[in-house]
């Protein structure tokens, strides 16, 4: 068992290297930081380590260098989480608040369940992101992928948005199979190209009106500021937006 | 162009409304008590009159009339007898024929199917092993729900072993999950408050803490389930426990469906949902796709509340449903909850739930043997419901092995609930399974907490009585006692699989 | 002095208060007997009324100061030793000034035309026949602790 890790707290900011802990020291670590006052943390040598930053909340910056592990900031509450390379699965399941950002690529099941806040993926995604994300009364959830996102895109999603804005996708389609399945509420919006047989027969599709473009400004702006990137290459384009058919999309099933 | 009306129904009503003329007042007490449109008043003719063709057979007509004028029964105009083909196959075929659509049920699997409790007998002591008098002699109901170590380890007599959080429950049972939205929030105060003050839990079910309940949250164990409704960490933060919910005895394998009418202003601000549309939880668990996974999810939640409470992770009584639960005991789960083929529901598809999952008593047993075998029984507690209808069926349960039981459909049966199974109309006429203002108003959360906490005294008092009548006084002892029971009338088979023996051997 | 609390919360809109008051003010208290349809029946001395889906059970509220008691042209309208309103029916003349002045809408025209008619609290019984006939409490006895 090795001895416990100390660090300093320097006007709020720490440094903690992750230094081939398991996850449960290293995130006991954050905690007791967070607990006595910590509002800038730089997570080094970061490999795999699950569970970082779960249920964190209020006024909180990380930086982790190095891959996460499984399961980054979920059921996270506010702060904000910045990975500086690839990332793994799970990330931002059931957040309430707060914003993540990857550097990189992230894996699969990316904002199961978020209710809120905003997480943004510099490269591509894997399957079943953003699936049952919802909103409410001012809360919306966002999720920006810059390129390609695997299949069941937004399944079962009662609210929130997703772009897809396919940067260095070359030509493989941009969302994958039955992107929207079960979707009864929030938005999906696919920069440049889409292949509609990809689209569930639950969702429908249209070309981005000005409206819809006034809803996207934000998230496109931030995407460009955040991974320095042309915001005008972003924007020169048109955007799909793919939004569902019905709110009850199962409402004629039953014998009632 | 041709128009068509809609499909007529060649059905017959299911109950005849019989009144008694010369005891009826016209107080028309059944007229506003009716949801379902069968009674009416005719002010010219000075009479109450029926209309079977809605009544479906809640009884709350006939509890609530001042005269006891009223009869509710089942339509006697019945088909010419058919073993194979009952009046319950003809009509479903007819509304299917009718709709086009799924059968759609409440409530819990009603179908003739042997009851294992029934087969099951409790021992008693006699000259060699005196029984105890409970009114005389301290009784030991008290259950911990949670992990237990491997060994204890103890340093100048106290118990050096850091032990794994716990549920003190002050009797081994607890009100299984009902949500939110499928009943309303009268309903679940009532819960709350006799849970609370019987030193046991209830379970929030999938449809999110109201936020008049949170003060309940301390014997509450919160549910996350594949929708995820309500869940935040303040949620996770005030309960005792929070149970992901993989799923339910009544619908094994199918996610759930509360329809858009049932979502008003504060189902929808509690579920994050838009008012009147669809809360659908999917099946899978969207993120669990492996036994892998699940441990994700377990030790995330951990992480989230610092390892302060235990996660429970509830599964419907399947066919292998003891491979399951190993593996679930593996992945970090501090509490298993096993839900049998009878488990309520707010609504499931008639064919899932009575054709769906495997009683109770068999989960039960294969699950027990199975962690036993395995060297790990104790890193889990077992808690079983579906069905559980009387204190005898706890005694036998924990005989089996479990350490405590989940009620639903007995809680709400004790507040009013007929069994009309309506439930997914959301016109409940005795106020339970309904978000209608008009109709929730009829559960008073006083009037049934106290009708709980009644339920669960007269039964702590019986299981004291059988226990002592074992011999035995404390219920740690009973459990997983399988030699205190005996079966009759069930196959070697299953007396095997059940791990009991005989009655006379 | 006890007093009979209207909880509108929990109130059913059954009626079943109003169907025990006129049973305990019928003379043979029967229930089916007293109100068989086509029979003289007393009218209840308490009265559910209805807003929207909400309803409530208002019956006289014996208040210390009543206004009705004041309005009384004949004096007909008293306090009882025990603190209840009561009408004396001899005294009574039917000129409605206590309906005009209860501020529960409590009284009523009675039936023969005559006499004032109102909740009496049942004198006689341990509790109110609305009380003890109320399926949800939405009616429940105040005592003083």
């Amino acid at each position: 068992m090795r001895e416990r890790q100390t660090f300093t707290l320097r006007e709020g900011r720490a440094h903690l290297p992750a230094d081939n802990m398991h996850y449960r020291p290293l995130n006991e670590l954050v905690h007791a930081a967070v607990a006595r006052g910590a509002t800038h943390l730089r997570v080094s040598g970061v490999n795999g380590q699950r569970y970082l930053a779960d249920g964190l909340r209020g006024d909180l910056a990380l930086e982790i260098e190095g891959v996460p592990g499984n399961d980054l900031a979920a059921f996270m509450d506010g702060p904000s989480v910045e990975v500086f390379g690839n990332a793994q699965d799970g990330i931002g399941n059931t957040m309430n608040s707060g914003l993540v950002v990857v550097h990189g690529s992230a894996g699969d099941v990316i904002g199961y369940g978020m209710r809120g806040g905003t997480i943004l993926i510099r490269d591509h995604a894997g399957y079943r992101v953003g699936i049952h994300m919802k909103e409410y009364a001012g809360s919306r959830p966002t999720i920006v992928v810059g390129g390609r996102a695997g299949a069941f895109l937004g399944e079962y999603m009662a609210g929130g948005l997703i772009v897809v804005l396919g940067l260095g996708a070359g030509d493989r389609p941009l969302v994958g199979d039955f992107c929207g399945t079960g979707m009864h509420g929030g938005t999906i919006a696919v920069r440049g190209r889409l292949e509609e047989a990809h689209v569930s027969p639950h969702v429908r599709v249209s070309e981005a009106t000005d409206e819809d473009r006034a809803l996207l400004a934000p998230q496109l702006e931030a995407y460009a500021e955040r991974f320095e990137v042309p915001l005008a290459l972003l924007e020169d384009e048109r955007y799909w937006m793919l939004r569902p058919a019905s709110n009850r999309p199962y409402g004629n099933k039953y014998a009632i | 162009m041709t128009t068509y009306t809609p499909l007529r129904s060649y059905l017959p009503p299911r109950f005849r409304v019989y009144r008694d003329d010369a005891r009826c007042i016209r107080c028309r007490a059944c007229e506003t008590q009716c949801s379902f449109g069968a009674q009416r008043y005719d002010e010219e003719d000075d009479l109450l009159l029926a209309d079977d063709g809605q009544c479906v057979g809640c009884h709350r007509c006939e509890a609530l009339c001042p005269t006891r004028a009223l009869r509710i029964e089942p339509n006697p105009s019945a088909y010419r007898e058919n073993a194979n083909w009952t009046s319950r196959d003809i009509r479903n075929l007819n509304r299917q024929a009718e709709t086009g659509g799924v059968l759609l049920s409440g409530m819990g699997n009603d179908r003739p199917y042997p009851i294992y409790w029934d087969h099951l007998l409790l021992d008693a002591s006699q000259v060699t092993n005196p029984s105890i008098d409970p009114l005389r002699e301290p009784m030991e109901l008290r259950t911990y729900l949670g992990s237990k170590p491997d060994r204890l380890e103890f340093a100048d007599g106290r118990l050096a072993t850091a032990l794994e959080p716990q549920l003190m429950l002050e009797m081994p049972v607890m009100f299984s999950a009902i949500s939110y939205g499928a009943i309303n929030l009268n309903v679940c105060k009532a819960l709350a408050m006799a849970a609370s003050q019987m030193g046991i839990r209830w379970n929030t079910g999938e449809g999110g803490l109201h936020e008049d309940l949170y003060r309940y949250g301390q014997s509450a164990i919160v549910q996350v389930a594949s929708g995820r409704f309500g869940v935040h960490l303040d949620y996770l933060e005030t309960a005792s426990a929070i149970e992901i919910k993989i799923g339910q005895g009544a619908k094994p394998g199918i996610g759930g469906h509360l329809p858009g009418e049932k979502v008003n202003e504060a189902v929808s601000a509690t579920r994050m949902i838009p008012v009147g549309s669809d809360a659908l939880s999917p099946a899978p668990q969207h993120d669990i796709y492996s036994i892998e996974d699940l441990r994700l999810l377990i030790f995330a939640l951990k992480e989230a509340t610092r390892y302060t409470k235990p996660v429970s992770v509830k599964i419907a009584a399947v066919h292998n449903c003891a491979a399951i639960a190993s593996g679930i005991a593996r992945a970090g789960a501090d509490i298993i909850a096993i839900d049998g083929f009878r488990g309520g529901t707010g609504a499931a598809p008639t064919m899932i739930r009575d054709n769906v999952g495997i009683p109770i008593e068999f989960a039960l047993a294969a699950v027990d043997s199975r962690l036993r075998e395995e060297g790990i029984r104790n890193r889990v507690s077992l808690v079983v419901g579906g069905g559980i209808r009387c204190s005898a069926d706890v005694v036998k349960a924990i005989a089996l092995g479990a350490d405590a039981c989940y009620l639903a459909t007995a809680a709400l049966i004790a507040i009013g609930c007929t069994l009309c199974q309506q439930c997914p109309t959301g016109k409940c006429a005795w106020g339970i399974a309904t978000n209608d203002p008009l109709l929730a108003r009829r559960i008073n959360p006083e009037v049934a907490a106290e009708r709980l906490v009644n339920l669960l005294t007269g039964w702590e008092m019986e299981i004291k009585e059988m226990l002592g009548g074992m011999g035995i006084n404390a219920i740690e002892s009973l459990r997983g006692n399988r030699l205190r029971l005996r079966a009759i009338g069930l196959t070697d088979r299953e007396l095997d699989i059940l791990g009991v023996l005989p009655a006379g051997q | 002095m006890a007093a009979i609390r209207a909880n509108e919360e929990f109130c059913i809109g059954c009626r079943l208060c109003e169907v025990a008051c006129m049973a305990q003010h019928s003379a043979c208290k029967d229930l089916v007997k007293a109100l068989r349809p086509g029979r003289p029946r007393p009218l209840p001395g308490t009265v559910v009324e209805w807003e929207g889906h909400r309803s409530v059970s208002i019956s006289c509220r014996h208040c210390e100061d009543a206004p009705c008691v004041t309005a009384c042209l004949t004096g007909a309208m008293h306090h009882r030793e025990d603190g209840r309103v009561e009408v004396d029916r001899e005294q009574c003349v039917g000129c409605w000034t206590c309906v005009l002045v209860c501020p529960y809408g409590a009284i009523r025209r009675g039936e023969d035309g005559h006499v004032a008619s109102k909740c009496d609290f049942c004198p006689g019984r341990e509790r109110p026949a609305c009380v003890e006939a109320c399926p949800n409490r939405a009616l429940t006895l105040e005592v003083e602790a």
